[in-house]
């Protein structure tokens, strides 16, 4: 769909050109500057260490990989189909060991990562995607983009101005193609729920679903289960009321599994929604890189919204000495 | 040696979507412009230190997203701000239309302990755009309305080109600071600000 860049290992063809790294330069090393292109075509600059790092996950994401082919090949394609443990109603219909024993190794293998090339199937068929698009006829998605086009409304004309800032310079998404695409989900949805329309925030959703969907058709679909049945409702309606409460439960949560900073922030005059709020409306896709937030995307699509609160935290525990070092006229810059 | 909360000013970016309020903060801040800025979620802010003679001072400025909803997370947004940037696109009527709706909200939002002299800045920003052809708000028009609101100061400026744009800050700057309640630090009748010498429009004393 995009660009596809040759997927080879740029740190490693960069190290091959050092072959001997001694201490003294190691911290050279560490200063220059390494860009390139992910796997879904954003462009990451770094330094080597960053790039190591990064090949290193890579290499277990692929080691993830053997492992779901090698289920795949046991239990059968569709093996992760079943109720999961979540299901509460379900379970007790169809209480079977081996059910419980596949939604267990289940979630322990989506929080490792789903591979990248199975992501688009096992996120429509986990998320309920897919079920939701099948209550409705094949043709729903091709007839709501027709009756659509040439539409003028406030949400056509705030998705309009949004394409070209909606990820600027990424090799497919800032292209007229990629526009187009993008502009066709969002404008399709506004008119799916009127109440939300439009709202600055889900163009970089809907932008990383159609990088990861490759369909427009399913990132639309991605699109309406995760606002209709995944994150919390109303985050994006005219008033994101949804929002104020998830950033109200958030600082709640915030004071009570990391007091020592919520109190630092307190003291601070420093609202914890001012960072969060992004986080939450954007699912983290504007502040992580592509891979992580994929790979937050991984579990939320079949633990839900509570996810989004779980790395909210893990981001303030890991900055959590920066954020105490820092005083009034430095705050926290993530 | 002043207080912590002394050493600290608050601006607050406002405007529709799109004006340019990202592209004024960076310009000012990092002296650069980039038509590559992603579109603004929530909020995110950017520091410079400023000196008024031997005193320093950080400047915290807060850009917002322009979408309407947006408004209504300005309760957590706005507190303790010190001055209220309103910026219109000379471009776009209805965003200079939609500048007293930015201000009260700001006002009611915020509620500032004295709204009638809260610091208000008016840019209208972007008159680089067709060497001012595609122009629709004229520069009368605009001060009438500063006039209006207690006489705001009015600066036109251009991120892109950087036109104005540290002129208006040193306005903004010092209105941020005469905003300050607190009285117990010597404050000089004269603020110099550095390198203030600069073009400025009419409109603001400072």
């Amino acid at each position: 769909m995009y660009g596809t860049q040759s997927k080879r290992d740029l740190a490693l063809e960069f190290q091959s050109q050092i072959p001997i790294l001694r201490p003294s330069i190691h911290a050279r090393r560490a200063n220059l500057t390494v860009k390139f292109q992910d796997l879904y075509g954003f462009t990451v600059e770094g330094n080597v260490d960053d790039v190591n790092v990064l090949n290193e996950v890579r290499e277990k994401v692929r080691q993830q990989g053997r492992v779901w082919w090698a289920l795949e090949a046991s239990k059968g394609a569709n093996w992760y189909l079943q109720p999961s443990i979540s299901e509460g109603q379900s379970l007790k219909a169809s209480l079977k060991l081996s059910a419980m024993a596949n939604a267990i190794t289940l979630k322990r293998l989506i929080r490792k990562g789903i591979p990248p090339v199975l992501r688009p199937k096992i996120w429509f068929s986990l998320s309920g995607a897919a079920k939701k698009k099948s209550t409705v006829p094949d043709s729903y998605y091709n007839d709501l983009t027709k009756a659509v086009e040439g539409k003028v409304t406030p949400a056509t004309r705030q998705i309009d101005h949004d394409l070209p800032r909606t990820f600027p310079g990424h090799s497919w998404l800032d292209t007229p193609e990629g526009h187009a695409t993008l502009r066709r989900v969002l404008v399709g949805y506004s008119f799916r729920d009127s109440d939300v329309g439009y709202c600055q925030g889900l163009n970089y959703v809907a932008a990383l679903l159609l990088l990861v969907m490759k369909t427009e058709e399913d990132a639309f679909w991605m699109l309406a289960v995760l606002l209709e049945n995944v994150l919390v409702s109303d985050c994006y309606t005219t008033n994101l009321s949804g929002c104020h409460v998830e950033q109200r439960v958030f600082k709640d949560l915030l004071a009570k599994k990391c007091p020592r900073i919520a109190t630092h922030l307190e003291a601070l005059e420093f609202d914890v929604s001012l960072v969060a709020t992004e986080w939450f409306l954007c699912l983290f896709s504007k502040s992580l890189p592509s891979e992580t937030t994929l790979r937050v995307w991984d579990v939320l699509f079949y633990e839900g919204a509570k996810v989004l609160f779980h790395v909210a935290l893990a981001i303030f525990k890991s900055y959590n000495s920066n954020i105490r070092h820092y005083c009034g006229s430095r705050l926290l810059k993530l | 040696m002043a207080s912590r909360r002394r050493m600290l000013l608050k601006v607050i970016i406002l405007g529709d979507s799109g004006v340019g309020k990202t592209s004024l903060m960076n310009q000012y801040v990092n002296r650069k412009f980039s038509n590559q800025y992603k579109a603004t979620i929530g909020a995110d802010f950017l520091t410079k230190e400023v000196q008024f003679e031997d005193r320093q001072f950080t400047l915290q400025i807060w850009d917002t997203a322009g979408q309407e909803r947006f408004q209504s997370l300005g309760v957590a947004f706005y507190r303790g701000a010190d001055c209220c940037v309103l910026v219109y696109d000379v471009n776009v009527m209805k965003s200079f239309d939609n500048l007293n709706n930015w201000r009260e909200e700001f006002l009611i939002q915020a509620s500032p302990s004295d709204p009638e002299n809260f610091p208000f800045v008016v840019l209208g920003n972007k008159i680089d755009v067709d060497s001012g052809n595609s122009r629709v708000v004229s520069e009368k028009k605009a001060k009438a309305w500063c006039a209006s609101k207690g006489n705001i100061p009015y600066f036109e400026t251009s991120a892109k080109e950087g036109f104005n744009v540290e002129a208006a800050f040193q306005c903004i700057a010092k209105n941020a600071l005469k905003n300050e309640p607190e009285e117990d630090i010597y404050l000089p009748d004269t603020i110099d600000v550095v390198g203030r010498q600069q073009q400025r429009s009419s409109g603001c004393e400072c």
